[in-house]
């Protein structure tokens, strides 16, 4: 088995990070895709830093990595109620229903 | 090497203030779950002002005269000896903390009356300030890549739910929906750039990423990575301060958000991204200054463009503030794009008076009641000289403030900053941004005409409660008297600067 190497992981990170990125631009449906990617993105991040701390063999970047986990869980809970209150009030969890406001 | 094995509060009285707020969250928690119904909000809006001024009393009680760290990480120290810290408190962040801490606290003393009448009162509102508030604090004493990230984030999400607080309104939830959703891109945006950057360097604190940078080998081997991390980094940071492009949010949020929200809004994320956004770029990334020098001309640039020229068209006063909001971030840019150190302190300036003039005009938009509804629209303004002469006049004083006119501390910090843009041979920026500052003094002067010159039919609500009447004078107040006396205004920044300027030798 040939051995895998840091660019690797940083190419497989950032396919993820831009799938991400993209998905969130193209999305012209539902708002909970939209949570997805933002989730995928930051899971790409984590990928890229666990990467770089294996191969720097410095266990800052790990740390850095149980932050984010934690961070995005907070992240995609608050997103989720605030879609939920959004839902109640407009019946529908689709992207082009959040146009009320414009300009 | 230090021993951790043994509690060693030295290493933690530097960040008391954050600890002390952090504390005062959660007993809040409790006694707002568990306090009778009828008193909570006033009890728990006691408790947090309590709060606030302890920790404003801890902040200033102790303003370090060297660089002081907290949070030490044990592993590895600095050849130089400096402890590696995630936390760092010097006069800098004094001065941030200080002015972040006070604009919490007149922005809460906005918010009674709207929430009451709305019916929308409710105790979580204070704590989700005061969560924000610490992470405001966190941020500005941010000495490491992680710390900065705890802290935007920790403020960020207490802003989300704080814009969609009036959930059963449907604007209200939007504008929250779109915070959170360009906000966390932005997060996305900045963690990515961050861990770029840890990858190339092997650090996440400043000073370690200050020497890397220093010794130049992490910029000759990679240099179009590093350049790229720093873009990403950059585009983060230029998120939160509102700088076009990346200003897309601005107008929804400012919109859709309860008014007193808003005023929060449009303060402290201010002044604590824009303190780390200096931090940052004056610190770590000093010995990148070619390259972010060009990025910052051009977040500057097009903030302020997109910022004047859009407020034209709008319609609505908080939309307007927004795109004002925008312009003078760029505005404020002019100095930082300078790339010198030297002109820290007229951006800082500026920070200070932009607040208070946005403070004031808030204060305006919440005491100007229609039918019992609150003013949003400008043609509603018309005629307010009439019926309401003495807050007309304090609009038109905040506004004229805004659009730079003399003697007024608006005009002297856009002047300062002009004049340090061209000092440090930035004339051609200078020329742009103050054609465009004409532009932008049409949108302030039209609500100045509109006040003054159209015939309104309607009446106003009369009574406006004494607390924003005290913070709509004690800010006109301000920005005349720093206008007359404008030495006064320039001593504290000028000595922050400095702090920042010991911070950025620190290691040679």
């Amino acid at each position: 088995m040939e051995n895998v190497a840091l660019h690797h992981y940083l190419i497989l990170s950032a396919m993820l990070f831009v799938v991400g990125l993209i998905g969130i631009f193209l999305n012209r449906k539902s708002i909970i895709i939209i949570l997805m990617c933002i989730e995928l993105m930051l899971l790409s991040v984590n990928i890229n830093f666990v990467a770089f701390s294996a191969f720097l063999g410095d266990l800052t970047g790990q740390i850095f990595t149980f932050f984010i986990l934690t961070v995005a869980a907070a992240e995609v809970s608050i997103g989720l109620a605030i879609l939920t209150i959004f839902y109640r009030n407009r019946h529908s969890g689709d992207v082009e229903d959040s146009n009320l406001m414009k300009g | 090497m230090t021993m951790m094995n043994e509690f060693n509060w030295h290493f933690y009285s530097a960040g008391i203030a954050e600890i002390f707020v952090m504390v005062v969250c959660l007993v809040l928690l409790v006694a707002g779950a568990f306090s009778h119904k009828s008193v909570e909000g006033k009890f728990v809006r006691n408790l947090t002002m309590l709060g606030l001024l302890g920790a404003l009393v801890m902040v200033v009680g102790h303003i370090p005269e060297v660089r002081e760290f907290a949070f030490p990480v044990v592993e590895h120290a600095m050849p130089s000896g400096a402890m590696v810290s995630l936390f760092v408190n010097d006069k800098f962040t004094v001065f941030l903390k200080v002015f972040i801490i006070l604009s919490a606290m007149l922005s809460l003393y906005l918010v009674d009356d709207y929430m009451t009448r709305k019916k929308t009162r409710k105790y979580e509102y204070d704590i989700l300030i005061l969560l924000s508030v610490l992470g405001a604090m966190i941020m500005v004493s941010a000495a490491d890549l992680l710390m900065l990230y705890i802290g935007l984030e920790l403020m960020s999400f207490s802003l989300y739910i704080l814009t969609a607080f009036h959930r059963k309104e449907a604007k209200s939830s939007e504008a929250g929906l779109k915070y959170f959703i360009l906000g966390s891109i932005a997060s996305g945006l900045l963690l990515f750039g961050m861990s770029y950057i840890y990858g190339l360097t092997g650090e996440t604190s400043f000073d370690g990423l200050q020497q890397a940078f220093a010794s130049g080998i992490a910029i000759q081997d990679a240099a179009m990575m590093l350049t790229f991390a720093m873009v990403l980094f950059i585009t983060g940071m230029a998120f939160k301060i509102s700088a076009a492009p990346f200003h897309m949010w601005t107008p929804d949020v400012y919109e859709g958000a309860p008014t007193p929200v808003t005023a929060y809004m449009a303060i402290v994320p201010k002044i604590a991204a824009m303190g780390i956004f200096v931090r940052v770029l004056f610190e770590p990334l000093m010995y990148m200054a070619d390259q972010w020098q060009q990025i910052v001309i051009a977040l500057s640039i097009l903030s302020m463009a997109v910022g004047s020229l859009m407020a034209i068209v709008q319609n609505n006063i908080k939309r307007l503030l927004a795109y004002s909001s925008i312009a003078n971030i760029g505005f404020m840019l002019v100095p930082v794009a300078t790339a010198s150190i030297h002109a820290v302190d007229e951006a800082m300036s500026y920070l200070l008076v932009y607040c208070m003039m946005t403070l004031g005009v808030f204060a305006v938009i919440l005491s100007l009641r229609l039918r019992e509804k609150y003013v949003e629209r400008i043609e509603d303004l018309s005629g307010l000289s009439k019926t309401n002469p003495s807050v007309a006049a304090a609009l038109a004083i905040l506004m004229f403030s805004l659009a730079g006119v003399p003697p007024l501390a608006g005009f002297m910090v856009k002047y300062q900053a002009f004049k340090v843009g061209v000092e440090m041979g930035l004339t051609w920026l200078v020329i742009v941004a103050v054609l465009l500052s004409v532009v932008s003094a049409y949108y302030c002067l039209r609500v100045v005409k509109v006040m003054y010159f159209d015939k309104g039919s309607e009446v106003y609500s009369p009574e406006v409660p004494s607390q924003i009447r005290f913070i709509m004078w004690a800010m006109v107040a301000l920005v005349v008297g720093f206008g007359i006396l404008p030495d006064t205004l320039f001593q504290i920044p000028a000595i922050i600067q400095q702090s920042l300027m010991d911070a950025t030798t620190f290691n040679g």
